[in-house]
C-alpha cells in the first residue's frame, strides 16, 4: 500500500470517526436525535386582542402583556414550573423582617439602543407606574411600596435596587412579576417609544392587524433563534382554529373543547398543555337568604359533580378543583380532597336546612359558549335537589358590575392571577376587601390567616396557613371551586422547543429552558 | 344647486346633534364601568378606580359631561379613547381606509352582479332565469352576512384552500401604486384575495335587494306607453332596453343603492369581527366591550356623517337621471 493511499484511507477513517461522534453527540440516551435548532424564521402568533398599547406600564390585559413580555424584561420571572427565577435581578434579600427587599442587577443588559440597564432605570419604572398623574392599571400593584432607592455599583460591583415596604410582604416577589423595565428617557425625547432589554425589538405596529418584532441580537439571554415574531389579533376562535389549520398563523391558545379532538387528529399539529394559576368558582350570594345558610351551600357543594362538568364542557382543557389552591402553585395540597359528589349528602344537608322544599334562584353567568353549556349542565345538577335556576347572561361590562355590587344570587366566574397563594386568595375571601369579596364571606379566623400569611417570609408556614384558609372556605362554601383551566396550545409541527406556561403568558426565549425555533422544510 | 347643496349640509347639523346626543347617553346608560373594565376584575382597587374616575371627570354629572364633549366635538376634537390612550380621530383615521375599501369593493360587487342580474331577469320574465335570479335574491337578503361569511371561509380557505381566511392583505390602491411603480403583481394579488371573501359575504344582502328592485323597477318602466311607443316604432329590443328603459328603472334603485353604502359602512362591524378586518367597525365592537366611550361616540358619529353625505350625493345625482327632478 502506497503511502499515498494509507494517508487517503487514514483521511477517510478520520471522517467516519468524526461524523459518528458528532451523531454521538446528537443524540440523547434513548437512541433520538435532538435536532440542533435551526436559525431563522418568523413565529406568526394569533393572539385573541390586539395590543391596547406597547407601554408595559399601560398594559393591563393578558394579550397586550405577551407581547410586552417579548420586548421589555421584569426583574424575576416564574419557570415553567412556577418558581421565581431571576431575570433582571441576579439575585434578591430580604431585610428589615420583610420590609426591604434588596435586588441586585445583572451586569450584562443592553437596552435595544445600545443603552446598560442601570438602577436608574428601575427606579424610573417604579416611580413611573407609581405617579398617580401617569395612571397606569399596575399602580394598586405597587400601593405596598413606600420608597425605591437604587444604587450604582462602583468598578466591578453590580448596581442594586432597595425596594421598601409600607409592612412587610412575604408576596411580594410576585408583584415583581409584573413590573417590566422601561430606560430613562431621553431629556429631549418627545414620543414614547418601546425600547425594551427583552429578547425582541420592536418592528412595526399596525393597530388590528399585526405587531411585528425583530430579534434583538444582544439580548443578555442568548439571541433567539427565531428572526421575528409576528402578534396577529383574531378575536374569533373559530378564526385562529382556521388561521392555525391553513397555516396563515403558527400558534394559537385557548383552544376551545370543541376542537380539541379535530386539532389533535390532524396531522403535523401539535396539542400541549399545562395547568393553569386560576380557577373557577360557582359564587353564592351569603348576603342574600337562602344562601346565608350554610346548609344551603354545603348542600349545592356536594349536588355539583365537577368532574362531570370538566368531562362534558371541558375535555382536555381543564382539571376538577378541589379548592382554590391550583396544582400549579407552591402551596397546592395534594392530600385535599374538595366535596365529593353525593346527591344523597346534599339531599340531607337540604331537608336540615332553612328552605327544605326547595327554592328557585337566578344563576349570572358573562358570555361565552362553555360558560353556557357549564350553567345548563350546573342547572340540571342542583334541579335534583330541588333548587330551579334560572340562566342569566350578561355582557362581561355588565357581568362585573353585577358581581361588584353583589346584585346576584349565584354566578360563575373564573379568577387568573400568577400562582402566589396571597394573589389566588386574599381579594376574594378577605372580609376588608370590600370590592372583590363578591359572595359577602366574612370570617375572623381567615382574615387573620390570610393577614399573618402576607407578612410571614417562611415559606412552609405561609403554605401551612394558605392550606388551612383552603380547608375553611371549602367547608363553609361561600364558593364551590369548580375547575383550573389549562392553558392548551397548538401549534404546527415545525414550531420546536416551544412550551405553554402556567400564566399564559409566552416565553420564546428565557433564562430558563430551552428557545423556541422552527424547522425548515 | 350650490344652494341645495349648502341647505342639505344645514340639514345635517341636527341630525349630527341627535346622534351624537343619542349615542352619548345609550353609551353610558349601560352598565358597566369603563376604568373597572379597562382595570381588570383581579386588578380592582376601590380607591384607584374613584380616583381614575374623578380624573376622568366620569364622576359629574351626565350632562356636564355631555357640554364638555359636544364642546371638544365643534372644535373638532373627537376626545381620547380610554383603553388606546390615543386621540379617537387619530384611531379612525388609522382604520378608516380599511372600511372604505372593504365597503366600496362590496358596493361595487353588488353593483356589477345585482343591476344587470335584474334587468335580465325582468327581460326575460317567466323564464327559470328569473326564478333562480328571485331565488338567489331572496337566499342573499335572508342569510345572515357573518354566518354566509363563517361558509365562504369553510369552503374557500378550509376545503379548497384558495383563498386566506382572514386579515386584510395590505392596502388596495397601496398595491395599485405599487403595480405602476412596478412592484409587481404579488401585492395586488395578495390585496384582492384578503379582499375577496369579506367583500363577498358583506355584498350579499345589497346584491339580492339590488336584482329585486332593478327587476321591479324595469318591469313599471318595460310597462310604460313610451316604451309601447317605442316598440311601435320597430326599434330593436336591445335599444328599448337599454336606452330608454334602463335610465329611468335605475332611479329608484340609485336611491336606495346610496342608502345601501351607508349602511356597508355600518354593517360591516360583525363582518370585520369574523373576518378580522382591521376597520372601525371592529374598533367600534371592541369599543362597546371596553365601554370606551369617546371611540363608541366617535365612530358612530363617523358612521351617521357617512350617511348624511352619501344622502346628499344620492339627491345630486337625481338630477342628472331625471331632468324632472329641480332643487329650487
Amino acid at each position: 500500500m502506497s503511502l499515498r493511499r494509507r494517508s487517503i484511507l487514514s483521511m477517510l477513517l478520520m471522517v467516519v470517526l468524526v461524523i459518528t461522534a458528532l451523531g454521538a453527540i446528537a443524540c440523547n440516551n434513548e437512541g433520538e436525535t435532538v435536532p440542533e435548532p435551526e436559525t431563522g424564521g418568523t413565529l406568526v402568533i394569533g393572539n385573541n386582542a390586539d395590543v391596547d398599547s406597547l407601554d408595559p406600564h399601560l398594559a393591563a390585559d393578558l394579550y397586550t402583556v405577551r407581547v410586552c413580555d417579548q420586548i421589555f424584561d421584569t426583574l424575576i420571572r416564574l419557570d415553567f414550573s412556577g418558581d421565581y427565577v431571576g431575570s433582571l435581578a441576579e439575585s434578591w434579600d430580604v431585610a428589615d423582617e420583610g420590609r426591604t427587599w434588596e435586588l441586585t442587577l445583572r451586569q450584562d443588559v443592553y437596552f435595544h439602543d445600545g443603552e446598560p440597564l442601570t438602577a436608574d432605570d428601575v427606579v424610573h419604572s417604579f416611580r413611573r407606574i407609581m405617579d398617580p398623574e401617569f395612571d397606569s392599571p399596575r399602580r394598586g400593584d405597587l400601593a405596598g411600596v413606600d420608597g425605591v432607592e437604587g444604587i450604582t455599583g462602583d468598578g466591578d460591583d453590580p448596581d442594586r435596587v432597595n425596594i421598601t415596604l409600607v409592612e412587610p410582604n412575604g408576596a411580594f416577589l410576585s408583584t415583581l412579576l409584573n413590573i417590566h423595565i422601561v430606560p430613562v428617557p431621553d431629556a429631549d425625547a418627545r414620543e414614547w417609544v418601546p425600547v425594551g432589554s427583552g429578547p425582541f425589538k420592536f418592528g412595526e405596529w399596525v393597530p388590528e392587524e399585526r405587531v411585528a418584532l425583530e430579534r434583538f441580537a444582544d439580548y443578555w439571554g442568548g439571541a433567539s433563534p427565531l428572526e421575528g415574531l409576528v402578534f396577529r389579533p383574531i378575536p374569533e376562535v373559530s378564526t385562529r382554529v382556521v388561521e392555525l389549520e391553513t397555516g396563515g398563523i403558527h400558534l394559537m391558545d385557548e383552544v376551545p373543547g370543541e376542537d380539541m379532538e379535530r386539532l389533535e387528529d390532524m396531522e403535523g399539529i401539535e396539542i400541549d398543555s399545562t395547568v393553569g394559576s386560576n380557577y373557577s368558582v360557582l359564587g353564592l350570594n351569603t348576603t342574600r337568604e337562602p344562601f346565608d345558610d350554610p346548609m344551603v351551600r354545603q348542600a349545592i357543594a356536594h349536588a355539583i359533580d365537577r368532574e362531570r362538568l370538566v368531562e362534558v364542557v371541558y375535555p382536555g382543557t381543564a382539571v376538577a378543583a378541589d379548592g382554590p389552591l391550583p396544582p400549579s402553585s407552591w402551596a397546592y395540597d395534594e392530600d385535599f380532597n374538595g366535596p365529593a359528589h353525593d346527591l344523597e349528602r346534599a339531599a340531607n344537608y337540604m331537608e336540615n336546612s332553612s328552605v327544605p322544599d326547595g327554592f328557585s334562584a337566578e344563576l349570572l353567568i358573562s358570555e361565552g359558549e362553555r360558560m353556557q353549556r357549564g350553567a345548563i349542565l350546573i342547572q340540571s345538577m342542583l334541579e335534583e335537589i330541588g333548587i330551579e335556576l334560572e340562566i342569566v347572561t350578561q355582557e362581561w361590562g355588565t357581568f362585573l358590575q353585577s358581581l361588584m355590587g353583589r346584585e346576584y344570587d349565584m354566578l360563575r366566574v373564573a379568577w387568573t392571577t400568577d400562582p402566589e397563594p396571597d394573589a389566588l386568595l386574599y381579594s376574594l375571601l378577605h372580609s376588608g376587601s370590600e370590592m372583590l369579596n363578591f359572595s359577602g364571606f366574612a370570617s375572623e379566623e381567615v382574615d387573620s390567616l390570610l393577614d399573618r400569611a402576607r407578612v410571614e417570609s417562611d415559606v412552609s408556614e405561609r403554605a401551612r396557613m394558605y392550606r388551612e384558609v383552603q380547608s375553611i372556605v371549602v367547608a363553609e362554601a361561600p364558593m364551590i371551586y369548580l375547575l383550573h383551566e389549562n392553558h392548551v396550545a397548538a401549534y404546527p409541527e415545525e414550531v420546536r422547543d416551544f412550551r405553554p406556561h402556567l400564566t399564559g403568558a409566552y416565553y420564546f426565549q428565557s433564562s430558563f429552558g430551552a428557545a423556541t425555533w422552527m424547522a425548515g422544510d | 344647486m350650490t344652494l341645495f347643496a349648502l341647505r342639505r349640509l344645514l340639514w345635517a347639523v341636527p341630525v349630527l346633534l341627535g346622534v351624537s346626543i343619542l349615542v352619548f347617553t345609550i353609551a353610558r346608560v349601560i352598565p358597566g364601568d369603563p376604568v373597572l373594565i379597562a382595570t381588570g376584575l383581579e386588578r380592582a382597587d376601590p380607591k384607584i378606580l374613584a380616583e381614575t374616575a374623578q380624573r376622568l371627570g366620569l364622576d359629574r354629572p351626565l350632562w356636564v359631561q355631555y357640554a364638555d364633549y359636544l364642546g371638544d366635538l365643534v372644535r373638532g376634537d373627537l376626545g381620547h379613547s380610554l383603553r388606546h390612550r390615543r386621540p379617537v380621530s387619530a384611531l379612525i383615521l388609522g382604520r378608516l381606509p380599511a372600511t372604505l375599501e372593504l365597503a366600496t369593493a362590496a358596493f361595487l360587487l353588488a353593483i356589477a352582479a345585482g343591476i344587470p342580474l335584474g334587468v335580465v331577469a325582468a327581460v326575460r320574465r317567466g323564464t327559470g332565469f328569473e326564478h333562480a335570479a328571485i331565488l338567489g335574491a331572496v337566499g342573499g337578503m335572508s342569510v345572515p352576512a357573518f354566518w354566509l361569511g363563517l361558509l365562504l371561509i369553510l369552503l374557500f380557505s378550509l376545503q379548497l384552500g384558495w383563498l386566506p381566511a382572514t386579515a386584510r392583505g395590505g392596502s388596495l390602491p397601496g398595491a395599485f401604486a405599487a403595480l405602476l411603480t412596478g412592484g409587481g403583481l404579488s401585492p395586488l394579488w395578495r390585496s384582492l384575495s384578503h379582499l375577496l371573501l369579506p367583500a363577498l359575504a358583506l355584498a350579499a344582502p345589497t346584491t339580492g335587494l339590488m336584482v329585486r328592485m332593478t327587476r321591479s323597477s324595469m318591469l313599471d318602466v318595460l310597462g310604460e306607453d313610451y316604451i309601447l311607443a317605442a316598440r311601435a316604432r320597430g326599434l330593436s329590443e336591445r335599444t328599448i332596453v337599454y336606452r330608454h328603459a334602463l335610465k329611468n328603472a335605475l332611479v329608484p334603485v340609485v336611491t336606495i343603492a346610496g342608502l345601501f353604502l351607508g349602511r356597508l359602512l355600518g354593517g360591516a362591524v360583525v363582518l370585520e369581527t369574523v373576518f378580522a378586518w382591521p376597520g372601525i367597525g371592529r374598533m367600534a365592537v371592541l369599543a362597546v366591550r371596553s365601554r370606551d366611550y369617546a371611540v363608541i361616540a366617535g365612530t358612530a358619529l363617523m358612521v351617521a356623517v357617512g350617511f348624511v353625505v352619501i344622502n346628499a350625493a344620492v339627491d345630486l345625482v337625481y338630477a342628472w337621471l331625471d331632468p324632472r327632478v329641480c332643487y329650487d
